[in-house]
């Protein structure tokens, strides 16, 4: 959704649709256009640090499951907080005329904070689904055993 | 996973999320990275696990998480259509929103940002149209940003680890109503 907008704004056949599409990210980014990516000459629907996130979302998917997520509470927190605080950093040192960030740092920082929210999101999930396989195999079973007896 | 226990943290979470989502000017604040609504799956977050006397799992917070960007999204619809008609002689209500967006579109034709804009702007009954159709985008995306607000928070304030013995129960004693009755006095004991 993030690369199909300007793909569609560039074919004025969907004006509706491309207007959808940046309406949809609107209330969860400023789309600000000289803080976004371009392509195709339109901005993305999102600004550089949204395009890291998300695309950190999606390679920290990809990444094979069993190295994703450390198992203590107090690893994961580091893992958190080092993955978190670069972004913060980023965001905060500009306001004290530390550090000037730019479309790179932005982009990148996005990035780490994505990969890590995904280790998260999917250990989650697939704890989730894992227990409802687990619940259907059990009712299964009981089915089963219900129509022999 | 106590589904019972699960349902006030995410109402007050996604009732505070959804009020301050809905605000002019402090909602704004969700252009950085959802801040309200991660915030509000974290506040959820935290209020579970303080209540919960085992150890809250990642799947536990995801789940709480959308359950709280879900009431977070329909808080923020309610919220924005009292708002949208008390701010409109101020032009700062959601159709004004929109055609500032529309007007950022680059290279969108004259003639359907026109037409668009008219449609819009063409009276009460479209921009309450445009809040519930804003409040179904809201509703996805809220519900999957609070998944990883409430996997954030579970992670973060979560410092137990799965399985791990209850802490907040009492250590098990017996009361003397419970002990055995001591052994008669004649009883014979052993030489």
């Amino acid at each position: 959704m993030i690369f199909a907008a300007p793909i569609l704004a560039a074919h004025t056949k969907y004006p509706t649709l491309t207007a959808v599409l940046y309406l949809f990210f609107s209330p969860i980014c400023h789309q600000i256009p000289e803080r976004s990516f371009f392509l195709l000459g339109r901005t993305l629907t999102v600004c550089h640090r949204c395009t890291g996130v998300y695309l950190g979302l999606f390679l920290g998917s990809l990444i094979p499951f069993d190295s994703r997520l450390p198992a203590s509470p107090l690893a994961r927190r580091i893992w958190i907080l080092g993955a978190t605080a670069p972004l913060l950093l980023d965001v905060a040192l500009p306001s004290f005329g530390v550090w000037t960030n730019g479309s790179a740092s932005r982009f990148t920082t996005g990035l780490i904070f994505g990969a890590m929210l995904a280790s998260l999101l999917l250990a989650g999930v697939a704890e989730l689904t894992d227990g409802v396989t687990e619940k259907w195999q059990r009712f299964q079973a009981s089915e089963i055993k219900g129509g022999i007896s | 996973m106590n589904q019972e226990g699960m349902f006030k943290p995410a109402l007050i979470g996604g009732v505070l999320l959804g009020i301050l989502s809905a605000l002019p000017l402090i909602k704004a604040f969700n252009c950085f990275c959802c801040a309200w609504v991660i915030g509000g799956a974290m506040l959820a977050a935290h209020l579970y696990v303080k209540s919960s006397v085992t150890a809250v799992t990642l799947g536990t917070g995801v789940l709480l998480g959308l359950l709280t960007g879900a009431i977070g999204a329909v808080v923020d619809t309610l919220f924005t259509i009292p708002i949208h008609f008390a701010l409109r002689p101020f032009a700062t209500g959601f159709a004004e929103q929109i055609q500032q967006v529309l007007d950022q579109l680059p290279n969108l034709p004259p003639e359907t940002r026109d037409a668009l804009r008219s449609m819009f702007a063409s009276g009460r009954g479209m921009g309450i149209f445009f809040i519930i159709l804003g409040g179904f985008f809201e509703l996805v995306v809220f519900s999957v940003v609070g998944m990883l607000g409430g996997a954030l928070g579970v992670a973060i304030f979560e410092k137990r680890k799965p399985g791990a013995e209850p802490m907040s129960q009492p250590p098990s004693y017996r009361t003397p109503e419970d002990l055995p009755p001591p052994p008669p006095p004649d009883y014979p004991r052993g030489s």
